[in-house]
C-alpha cells in the first residue's frame, strides 16, 4: 500500500468528518417533513421566463379597465366568464386553478405593475435587470442578487440551487452558486466497462488533481474550474441520495416541468443539507403570435406541477416557511399585434405565494389610463422593494445585499 | 577684487538656492506609467465594455488603453483635460463653450464613479489584456501556435494534421493561415455517413430526426478536413440561431439541417454579412422561428425586426451602453417597429410534394411607404423592404463592424474582449467590406491572437470537447454518435434546438454539472472505443497508448502530447503514477499492483483512465 496516497486521503477524510462534525452542531436539527426554524424561511424563485403577460395570467374582469383591455385585446382579452374570478374585479387565467385556491385560502397575493428603473425591452437587458436586484437597471452592479446572498452569509454548496443551468442572479462574486440541468445531472456516471470502485477512485483522482492545477498561471477560469469541482465533489453524493431517499406524497406529472418541481421539493426538504433559494426558470413565454394557445399549454404544464408541488410541501408541513415568486423579465404591449399575439412590454403582474404570505389581497391597481398613456405598462411598484420583503422575511439584510429600493414600500405584503 | 568675485559666487549661489532647489523640490515627480498587462477588462450588464485597474493601495480606476495598447490611461485623465478646457474656456469669457464643458465634466464625473464600481464588481469575470494589436506576428511560430490555432480556430490539432506544423514553422505565417483556411474535398465516405446519420437509414433518405441531425453533426465536425468553416459554420449559427423545434411535420424536419448547409455554405465562402441577412431573413425556418411570417402590413409583428437588430446585426447597445436603435413609442414609432414594416409580407408556404418550405413574398401583404430608420442619426437611410433595411443598416450603422467583431472576438479570443481590440478588429471587418472570410484571416495571422493573455480564458463547449478529445485520440471512425449526441444533450446543449434565440452562455459550461456532463461523455467514448462499438470498417485503431512495456509516467506523457495540453507538473505525474500503481477493491481497500502496459486489462482500466483524468485537467476544458 502506497504510504503517501494513505497519508493524503486519511487526512482529507478526517478533515471533512471534521467540518461535517462542525457543520451537523451548527444546523438546525430539521428531520423530514418537519416544519422548519421561523429564521429558515425558504424561497422558491418561478421565471416564466420571456416576458410572460402578466394580463392575461391575471386579467382585469370588470368596470372601464377591462373594457378598455377589451378594446386593445380583442382576441386575447378573456370573457370573465371563463377565467377563475375573484371578488376584487380580478380573474386568474383559467388554467391556473391552484393560484385562484391559494388567492381564495389568502395564501397568494398579486402584485400589479412591478418593474425596474430604466427598464429595457430587450430579453437579455431586462434579465440582467431582475437578476441583479437593483432597482435601477444601470446601477453599476455586475452581481447577481442571489450570488449576492451567498456571499454575505458566507454560503458554500447547496444553500442556492438554480435547476435549471446557469442564472444570472446566481453569478458575479466569489460565491458560486449550484447551477445545475436538472438534479438527476449532477452525478459522475462513469466508464460503464469497469467496476463501481475504478469509477469512484477515478472521481476522487479528478478532484485531488485538480488541487495539483498551476495556480501560478493567473487564469481566472482556472479558478472558476476548480471551484465547480470541488461544488460537484462536495455535494453530488449529498444530491444523488437525497433524490433516491425523497418519496412524495403525491406523483409529479412525466414532463420536464414536473422532474424540475420535483427537484425543487427534494432540494428544499433535504435533511442532509439546507437549500434556502431555488431557481427554476421556465421559457417559452416570448408569445409574439397565437398567445393565447401557447399560454394555454404552458400554463396547464405549470398547474400541472405546482399543484403537486404545493400539495406535497403543505404534507410534509413546510409550506409555512416556503415562500414562492412567481415573475418574468417583463411583461407585454398593452395593446395586441395582428398575429394574436403581444410585443415586449414593461411593468409586469408578479405573485407571491406561500405560508408567510399575505394572500387573498392584489396589491396596486391597474386603470384605463394605465393601458392608454403608454404602449405598455410604467412601473408602480420596484422589483427591488419586492425581493427586499422577501429577504427580510427569510433574515437575511436586504440592506447589505439590495441596497436602497426604489418606488412604495411593500411592507405587509408578508406575514 | 577677491572679494567682489566671493560675493559674486555666494550671490550666485544664494539665488541658486532660493530659485531653483524649490522648482526641483516641489515639482510634482511624473506619474508612472501603468502597463496594459497590469489593467484588465469587463464587460458590464449593460454591455458597455471596460478596462480597469486595481491600484496597490486597493483601488479600482476605469481607464483605456493608449493607441498602442502598451499602458492604462486612467479615465481621471480625461477629466483634468476637460478641467483644463473649462479654465481656459473661462479665461476667454467663452460662456457657451463653459456651459458644455460643465455638462460634459459632470458626466465624466459621474461615469467614472460608476464606472470603478463596475471595476470592483465585475472582478470575477475579469479578462486579462493582451495585445490589441491586428499587426501581423512577427516572431515564429512554434509547434504551440499552431495547436493554438487549431484549438481555437478548429477542433484541435489532430495526428492527422501534424503536417501543419511543419507549414507554419518552416513556410510560415502566411502559408500556415493559408492551409487551414484553405477548402478540401471530404471523403465521400464521411458524407455518406453523415447522410446515414441524418436519418438513422443506410444509403436511402428518408425522414430526419432531431436527434439524428445531432449525431450526424457530431460525425462531420469530428471527421471534416475543413475544421476552420466548419467551426466557423457553428460560430455563424451561435449569431443566427434557430431552432427545428418549431417544425411539428416531419416532412420538413430537414429544414434545419439545409439551414444549418446554408451557414456553412457561407463559412466555406467569403462570408459576406450582407447577403447572408438578407438569404436568412427569407429563409422559411427563420419566418416561423421567429414570427415573421405573421408580419403583414397593418399589423406588424416586431419580432424578427428586434432581433434582427438585436442579436443579429447590432447588438442593443454600442462599447459605450449607448442603444443601437429606438424602441416603440406609443404613436408607433421607433426603429423596431419601422423595421417590422419593412419586413412585411414574407411568407412561408408548405410545398409537400416536394416535401419542403418555400417563401413567398405577398405584395397585398407588405407595406411599400418608403420609411426612415434611424430618424436622428447621421447614419439615418429610407427604404421599404428586407433588402433596402439590412443594406442600409450594414452600411451605414456604426456598431455592425464592432457587433461582428465582439462576436467573433469572443468566440475565438476571449470572452471579455478589451474595448480597443473589439473597436481594432471592427475597423478590419470595415475594411473589407464586411466579408468575414478575410478579416479571420487577418485574425488568425495577428499580435492579439497569439497573445498569452487571451489563452485559456473561454471554456469549450461540450460538442467541441467531445469533438476535439475524439479527433486526437484518432477516433473519429470509432465512435457511436448516436450515443455521443444524447452525452452532449445531457450536458444541455443540442445544436438544433437551442433553448432560446441568444444561444447558450460560456459560463454554461463552467457549472458544476457541466463539469460531471462532460466528463461523463469521456468516460463513454472510451468506454465504447475499448469496447470497439459499432467502428467504422475503415478504422484502423491508432496507438492511443504506447506498444510494449512502458512505465506509467511514460503512459501519462504519451497521453498528454495526444491531448495537446503540453507538459504536465511532476506533481500532477506523480499522482497519476499512484492512480496507475493502485486498485480500489469492493471493500474499498486500496491496494498495489503495478501497471503492466503489456496487458489488455490494465490499458483499458488504467490507461483509458489516464486519458480521463488528463481531460478533467483545464488546459483540456479551457481554449
Amino acid at each position: 500500500m502506497n504510504n503517501r496516497f494513505d497519508r493524503r486521503n486519511f487526512l482529507k477524510k478526517a478533515g471533512m468528518f471534521g467540518c461535517a462534525a462542525l457543520t451537523f452542531n451548527m444546523m438546525p436539527k430539521v428531520g423530514v417533513g418537519s416544519a422548519w426554524a421561523s429564521d429558515n424561511t425558504k424561497l422558491l424563485i418561478l421565471n416564466l421566463q420571456g416576458g410572460c403577460d402578466g394580463l392575461s395570467l391575471f386579467q382585469p374582469t370588470s368596470g372601464g379597465v377591462y373594457d378598455t383591455l377589451n378594446s386593445l385585446r380583442p382576441t386575447l382579452c378573456v370573457d370573465p366568464i371563463s377565467l377563475s374570478q375573484t371578488a376584487d374585479g380580478y380573474g386568474f387565467h383559467p388554467s391556473l386553478t391552484t393560484f385562484k385556491s391559494l388567492y381564495d385560502s389568502g395564501d397568494l397575493l398579486s402584485i400589479l405593475g412591478v418593474g425596474i428603473e430604466n427598464g429595457s425591452l430587450s430579453h437579455a437587458d431586462a434579465e440582467v435587470g431582475i437578476a441583479r436586484g437593483v432597482k435601477d437597471r444601470l446601477t453599476p452592479t455586475a452581481s447577481g442578487f442571489i450570488s449576492r446572498i451567498g456571499k454575505e452569509k458566507n454560503w458554500s454548496g447547496l444553500e442556492a440551487v438554480s435547476i435549471t443551468g446557469t442564472d444570472l442572479a446566481f453569478s458575479g462574486t466569489s460565491f458560486s452558486a449550484m447551477q445545475v440541468n436538472g438534479l438527476n445531472n449532477l452525478k459522475f456516471i462513469g466508464d460503464t466497462t469497469q467496476s463501481t470502485h475504478e469509477n469512484s477512485y477515478r472521481s476522487d483522482q479528478i478532484y485531488e488533481l485538480s488541487k495539483e492545477w498551476p495556480t501560478s498561471e493567473n487564469k481566472p477560469k482556472f479558478q472558476e474550474l476548480i471551484k465547480s469541482i470541488d461544488l460537484a465533489s462536495n455535494n453530488s453524493d449529498l444530491v444523488q441520495a437525497a433524490l433516491s431517499e425523497a418519496t412524495f406524497s403525491q406523483a409529479y406529472p412525466n414532463s420536464s416541468l414536473g422532474r424540475l418541481f420535483k427537484d425543487a421539493e427534494v432540494l428544499l426538504s433535504a435533511t442532509s443539507f439546507n437549500s434556502r433559494v431555488v431557481n427554476l426558470r421556465y421559457p417559452g413565454y416570448d408569445t409574439h403570435s397565437n398567445q393565447a394557445n401557447v399560454l394555454l399549454s404552458n400554463l396547464n404544464r405549470v398547474e400541472a406541477a405546482l399543484s403537486v408541488f404545493v400539495s406535497n410541501m403543505k404534507t410534509r408541513g413546510l409550506w409555512n416557511n416556503l415562500i414562492i415568486l412567481v415573475m418574468s423579465e417583463f411583461g407585454r404591449r398593452n395593446k395586441e399585434n395582428g398575429s394574436q399575439g403581444t410585443e415586449h412590454g414593461g411593468a409586469n403582474t408578479f405573485f407571491l405565494a406561500g405560508g408567510p404570505v399575505n394572500g387573498g389581497n392584489i396589491v396596486g391597481e391597474l386603470t384605463s389610463s394605465d393601458l392608454t398613456s403608454n404602449s405598455w405598462l410604467d412601473p408602480k411598484y420596484n422589483v427591488s422593494e419586492v425581493y427586499s420583503q422577501i429577504l427580510a422575511k427569510m433574515d437575511l439584510d436586504p440592506e447589505k445585499i439590495i441596497g436602497e429600493t426604489s418606488g412604495p414600500s411593500l411592507a405587509g405584503i408578508l406575514t | 577684487m577677491v572679494r567682489g568675485l566671493r560675493f559674486y559666487f555666494v550671490g550666485t549661489l544664494y539665488l541658486f538656492i532660493i530659485i531653483l532647489i524649490p522648482q526641483v523640490a516641489f515639482t510634482k515627480p511624473s506619474s508612472k506609467k501603468i502597463p496594459s498587462s497590469e489593467a484588465y477588462s469587463i464587460t458590464t450588464p449593460t454591455g458597455k465594455t471596460i478596462t480597469c485597474y486595481q491600484s496597490n493601495k486597493g483601488d479600482y480606476k476605469s481607464g483605456n488603453l493608449d493607441k498602442k495598447g502598451n499602458f492604462f490611461k486612467p479615465e481621471s485623465e480625461d477629466l483634468k483635460k476637460l478641467k483644463i478646457k473649462l479654465t481656459q474656456a473661462k479665461d476667454l469669457g467663452n460662456k457657451k463653450s463653459q456651459k458644455k464643458l460643465s455638462a460634459q465634466i459632470k458626466i465624466k464625473k459621474s461615469s467614472i464613479k460608476d464606472n470603478a464600481i463596475f471595476c470592483k464588481n465585475g472582478e470575477g469575470s475579469k479578462t486579462p489584456i493582451g495585445s490589441i494589436s491586428f499587426d501581423r506576428l512577427d516572431r515564429a511560430l512554434t509547434r504551440e501556435d499552431v495547436r493554438y490555432l487549431f484549438e481555437k480556430a478548429g477542433f484541435g490539432l489532430s495526428p492527422s494534421e501534424e503536417s501543419f506544423v511543419s507549414i507554419g514553422i518552416d513556410q510560415g505565417l502566411d502559408a500556415l493561415v493559408s492551409s487551414f483556411m484553405q477548402t478540401r474535398a471530404e471523403d465521400s465516405s464521411v458524407l455518406n455517413k453523415v447522410d446515414d446519420y441524418l436519418d438513422n437509414q443506410l444509403d436511402s433518405s428518408t425522414t430526419q430526426s432531431p436527434a439524428g441531425q445531432r449525431a450526424a453533426q457530431f460525425y462531420l465536425l469530428a471527421n471534416t478536413k475543413n475544421p476552420y468553416a466548419e467551426k466557423f459554420a457553428f460560430f455563424l449559427l451561435s449569431i443566427w440561431t434557430v431552432s427545428g423545434d418549431v417544425i411539428s411535420a416531419e416532412a420538413f424536419r430537414h429544414e434545419l439541417w439545409d439551414y444549418y448547409k446554408r451557414l456553412r455554405d457561407y463559412a466555406y465562402d467569403q462570408t459576406d454579412i450582407k447577403a447572408l441577412a438578407i438569404e436568412i431573413t427569407k429563409n422559411p425556418l427563420m419566418l416561423i422561428y421567429l414570427s415573421n411570417d405573421l408580419n403583414i402590413k397593418g399589423n406588424p409583428n416586431e419580432n424578427y425586426a428586434r432581433e434582427l437588430m438585436e442579436l443579429f446585426l447590432l447588438g442593443p447597445t454600442d462599447l459605450e451602453g449607448i442603444l443601437n436603435y429606438s424602441e416603440t413609442q406609443l404613436d408607433g414609432s421607433g426603429d423596431i417597429p419601422t423595421s417590422a414594416r419593412m419586413l412585411t409580407g414574407m411568407g412561408v408556404t408548405q410545398n409537400w410534394s416536394a416535401e419542403k418550405l418555400d417563401y413567398k413574398f405577398t405584395d397585398s401583404k407588405h407595406d411599400f411607404t418608403m420609411l426612415t430608420m434611424f430618424p436622428t442619426k447621421s447614419y439615418k437611410f429610407t427604404g421599404n423592404s428586407a433588402e433596402g433595411l439590412i443594406n442600409g443598416i450594414v452600411e451605414k450603422h456604426p456598431s455592425v463592424k464592432n457587433y461582428y467583431s465582439k462576436e467573433i472576438l469572443k468566440e475565438y479570443l476571449t470572452p471579455n474582449p478589451p474595448k480597443e481590440l473589439v473597436e481594432n478588429f471592427g475597423k478590419i471587418i470595415a475594411t473589407n467590406n464586411y466579408n468575414l472570410r478575410p478579416a479571420m484571416a487577418t485574425l488568425f495571422k495577428s499580435k492579439a491572437f497569439y497573445d498569452h493573455a487571451y489563452r485559456d480564458t473561454a471554456i469549450k463547449n461540450p460538442i467541441e470537447f467531445g469533438v476535439e478529445f475524439v479527433r486526437l485520440l484518432g477516433l473519429e471512425k470509432a465512435i457511436n454518435p448516436n450515443e455521443i449526441q444524447k452525452k452532449i444533450a445531457t450536458v444541455g446543449m443540442e445544436f438544433n434546438a437551442s433553448p432560446s434565440v441568444f444561444w447558450y452562455p460560456n459560463e454554461a459550461w463552467g457549472t458544476p454539472a457541466s463539469f460531471l456532463g462532460k466528463a461523463n461523455l469521456i468516460s463513454y467514448i472510451i468506454s465504447d472505443t475499448t469496447a470497439l462499438a459499432l467502428p467504422d470498417p475503415d478504422w484502423v485503431p491508432q496507438n492511443i497508448l504506447p506498444v510494449g512495456v512502458a512505465t506509467p509516467t511514460t503512459v501519462a506523457s504519451f497521453a498528454a502530447d495526444h491531448l495537446g495540453i503540453g507538459s504536465i507538473s511532476e506533481e500532477v505525474l506523480s499522482s497519476i503514477e499512484i492512480y496507475m500503481n493502485t486498485v480500489k477493491q469492493w471493500n474499498g481497500i486500496f491496494t498495489s499492483k503495478q501497471y503492466d502496459n503489456t496487458d489488455l486489462t490494465d490499458r483499458r482500466r488504467k490507461g483509458m483512465g489516464v486519458y480521463f483524468l488528463l481531460s478533467s485537467m483545464p488546459q483540456f476544458h479551457l481554449k
